[in-house]
């Protein structure tokens, strides 16, 4: 038999509702399909239980409301990119990745590409981004 | 992919939803990129995935998001004739009994097919689609042909897709709107008494419910 869309996750309701156009699952970019991936597969293996993956996305998604509503001005933050902070949050929980290995994920991102001379190989402890 | 809805109603598609609209900048989208590829590869390197599971994880999510969900509504309206009974008179309520819900406020409509009877569903306007309980609507159901050939020359279309129907097999055609989404409730096929409810559910096919298949029974 096919491998079927686990019902759980393709009928979330509310605010953690996937989008969804005319049915069909919205991704604006390749990035947002990886992040559903990781999280739909890590759950499939039983690594968290789906719950507590929608547990992070509803507070972020409900952090990220409230700042709207207080400061109209804030931008909007996209759902995948509440859905890859929830991620990582219960990958941190469940002691998948240690925050350092995120944080090296980010530093990468976000630092020049060679290392000061005798610069440390750690980085940089990040504040955490802003919502 | 929805340029044709022409008889734009609000049921169409989902009430209004930020998130629909990109919000990310190009500096924005590529630090994302960069950040959901690092940790695609720490966890690749961890061992707790494989790209390949990511690839097949995200095809089943975009291509077959919930016909199965019919097929379950299907399955028990065969097993359960107060269920089948139910479905055909209050399809809507009927199928949200079994936990589906989704539906915007269309109603669903359950066309029953029978030896004399044979149902085809069709949205003639644009491809008004019951997602909820079949997924995503195939390419063809949005296809003008299929839209304009089903109401005029059914059984030809029914030809094409490989279902030849008796000339005594009456065919009736259901035009999907806005309010009304249609389903068909296939033919139980013969030889499968025995199976259970689980086991009848994998049979169900997309096609058999628009319309442009029977069930086949189980492979021998």
């Amino acid at each position: 038999m096919k491998p079927a869309p686990d019902r759980k996750i393709s009928n979330m309701a509310g605010d953690t509702a996937l989008p969804r156009k005319s049915g069909e699952l919205v991704f604006h970019d390749a990035w947002e399909r990886r992040a559903f991936a990781l999280a739909v597969a890590l759950c499939e293996q039983g690594q968290y239980q789906w719950d507590e993956f929608r547990d992070h996305l509803i507070a972020e998604i409900g952090v990220a409301d409230k700042t709207q509503a207080d400061q109209p001005d804030t931008p909007v933050t996209g759902y995948y990119e509440h859905w890859l902070a929830s991620l990582e949050k219960v990958l941190i929980e469940k002691g998948l990745c240690t925050p350092d290995q995120l944080r090296a994920d980010e530093a990468e991102e976000t630092s020049p590409p060679t290392l000061p001379s005798g610069g440390s190989q750690r980085p940089v402890p990040r504040v955490p981004r802003p919502i | 992919m929805s340029n044709d809805h022409t008889h734009g109603h609000s049921a169409h598609a989902a009430p209004p939803n930020p998130y629909l609209e990109k919000h990310t900048t190009p500096e924005q989208t590529a630090a994302l990129e960069q950040r959901v590829q690092a940790l695609e590869s720490l966890l690749v390197t961890k061992g707790l995935v494989s790209s390949e599971t990511l690839d097949k994880l995200v095809e089943t999510y975009e291509n077959d998001l919930g016909p199965i969900n019919g097929a379950r509504v299907v399955a028990r309206a065969w097993v359960d004739p107060a269920y089948k009974e139910r479905l055909l008179k209050d399809a809507t309520a009927a199928i949200a009994e079994l936990g589906f819900s989704g539906l915007q406020g269309e109603h669903m409509v359950v066309v029953e097919n029978t030896p004399d009877t044979h149902n085809l569903v069709v949205c003639t306007l644009c491809s008004c689609y019951p997602w909820p309980v079949l997924g995503l609507p195939p390419a063809w159901f949005k296809d003008a042909a299929y839209r304009s050939r089903s109401v005029v020359d059914p059984r030809g279309v029914l030809r094409d897709f490989g279902l030849e129907l008796d000339a005594s097999t009456a065919v009736k055609v259901w035009d999907s709107s806005a309010e009304i989404r249609y389903m068909v409730l296939p033919e139980r096929p013969a030889g499968t008494e025995g199976m259970s409810e689980a086991e009848l559910t994998a049979l169900v096919s997309r096609d058999s419910m628009i319309g442009v298949a029977k069930v086949e029974p189980p492979a021998a």
